[in-house]
């Protein structure tokens, strides 16, 4: 039996990337002679930690083949043509009614995706998702496999490199810093963070920032809508870094006074994580996979509504008791996702999939 | 020391705070880029360098790309500028003139009667404000 790891695109900073190479590090840790085989990467990954994808060999019935599902792609469909018993790790796609109004082509990819997992379900042995949220839209595709909930791996040990100096010295002032991490994209709300924004900024704080640190196309339309709202509001103190480098994001959070998140769909949220990571408060929209992953880290919205969060974000920023408290929940929660945690539930998962299979470990 | 503070409670006082408290008056809603701003963006897409200056007509301002060595190599020479009017909605250039960026547009304006005629209608038209 061999073991291949498989998913669309491995890159450098993403989420779904990190999480398939710690992984298979792990699989390598348990003696199995893994490699990631990917469609996709970057120039530095070629050929040392990911191969071409045309480069797999031919696999057989007791092979096993772990993949990443994610997105619409070519290899969501090849992976059933081959031989081999698959264990699928499902981190979620972004429905396409939130891209439909500004990007028919990211619509048209990620209904692609919905409609290749579905037709995977048959052909799935086992399913590890990063949520219960996750497992429960597998369900719902038809998925009747085992599945397993085994948090996303984050690599932790990052967060310890030394914050980008210049913006910590910039935004260092004794003003308020509000921040959202995420790209810039419509199921991540960024409007109705800045709505909240602008509310908490006209009732409670003028002299407050909203830093929406996430890559953006200067080509999007829902950035560009973005901006334009800002203007319409004519809230000011609302900044868009763009790309950057990972030192610069971690100066974001260090700066942050809180962290609000009023996504709509998110099926783990690597970035409330980080929040917690650098203790900083979390205020957020009560859906998907958001409530799970911050457990008590913050405090919960019902809904979008803009005042309630100004008013959440105020109180949170006044009230040094419930800071501490939520600071202490958001220390319970990480380790939930420590490394060897997460390792130890993959370990598991993984020896539970072997065993139905038929395989000694 | 972990404090003992009711979150329940808590969202009982920040929902009461948050009645009768400002609202935003602007809603959300998708931007459709202008003829302008796509311009722009094809530019910045094939990789010109290009900024945006406003040149008034007939007392509105219209808004004029310039790009640096957008057409052929063999029509313009390296480092001239190229101004490109746009024409609201139907993303079709109305003309082009290539130089010293101020001196150009006054050709815009003083030289190019068509174009000086096309300008005007557009700054009839409501839509005609680029980005």
């Amino acid at each position: 039996m061999r073991v291949f790891h498989i998913l669309p695109t491995l890159v450098y900073g993403d989420a779904v990337s990190n999480d398939a190479r710690a992984l298979n590090l792990i699989l390598v840790e348990m003696g199995w002679r893994s490699r990631l085989y990917v469609a996709r990467t970057i120039p530095k990954f070629q050929g040392s930690l990911a191969f071409p994808v045309e480069t797999l060999p031919q696999t057989f019935p007791d092979d096993v083949l772990v993949y990443h599902l994610s997105t619409g792609d070519a290899l969501n469909e090849r992976l059933i043509t081959l031989p081999g018993h698959k264990l699928i790790i499902y981190h979620n796609i972004t429905p396409p009614c939130f891209f439909a109004p500004y990007n028919p082509a990211a619509a048209a990819l990620t209904q692609q995706g919905y409609d290749q997992a579905a037709a995977l379900a048959p052909y799935a042995e086992y399913c590890l998702a990063d949520s219960a949220y996750n497992a429960g839209e597998l369900r719902r595709m038809g998925y009747t496999c085992p599945i397993d909930v085994v948090p996303i791996l984050i690599p932790f040990e990052d967060y310890r490199r030394t914050p980008d100096a210049a913006v910590r010295q910039k935004y260092s002032d004794g003003r308020t810093n509000l921040l959202f991490v995420g790209r810039i994209a419509p199921n991540k709300r960024q409007e109705d963070v800045i709505r909240a924004f602008d509310c908490y900024k006209k009732q409670y704080d003028a002299t407050a920032r909203l830093f929406l640190v996430g890559s953006y196309s200067v080509e999007d339309p829902y950035y560009y809508s973005l901006r334009a709202y800002c203007k319409r509001l004519g809230v000011q103190d609302v900044i868009f870094p763009g790309h950057i480098r990972f030192e610069e994001i971690l100066a974001y959070y260090s700066i942050g006074d809180a962290f609000l998140c009023m996504s709509d769909h998110e099926g783990f949220c690597v970035p409330l994580v980080e929040a917690m990571c650098f203790g900083v408060p979390i205020v957020a929209k009560n859906t998907t996979a958001v409530g799970e992953t911050m457990g008590a880290g913050g405090l919960l919205l019902p809904d979008n509504a803009p005042a309630l969060a100004a008013a959440a974000l105020h109180r949170l920023l006044q009230d040094d008791a419930l800071r501490a408290q939520i600071k202490a929940g958001q220390q319970r929660r990480l380790a939930d996702f420590s490394y060897e945690r997460v390792a130890q539930q993959f370990r598991e998962s993984f020896g539970k999939f072997l065993a139905q299979i038929g395989q000694a470990q | 020391m972990e404090s003992n503070v009711n979150i329940e409670q808590v969202m009982d006082e920040i929902r009461a705070q948050a009645k009768g408290g400002y609202e935003p008056g602007a809603e959300f809603a998708p931007t459709d880029f202008s003829t302008g701003k796509k311009l722009h963006l094809a530019l910045r897409r094939v990789g010109r360098k290009a900024k945006a200056v406003t040149s008034k007509v007939a007392g509105k301002v219209v808004r004029v790309f310039v790009a640096m060595y957008l057409f052929a190599k063999n029509q313009l020479k390296d480092g001239k500028n190229v101004i490109l009017d746009t024409a609201a909605k139907t993303n079709e250039l109305t003309g082009y003139v290539h130089g010293d960026l101020e001196h150009r547009l006054a050709a815009l304006e003083q030289e190019n009667a068509a174009l000086k005629t096309r300008l005007d209608e557009l700054c009839r038209q409501d839509d005609a404000h680029g980005v």
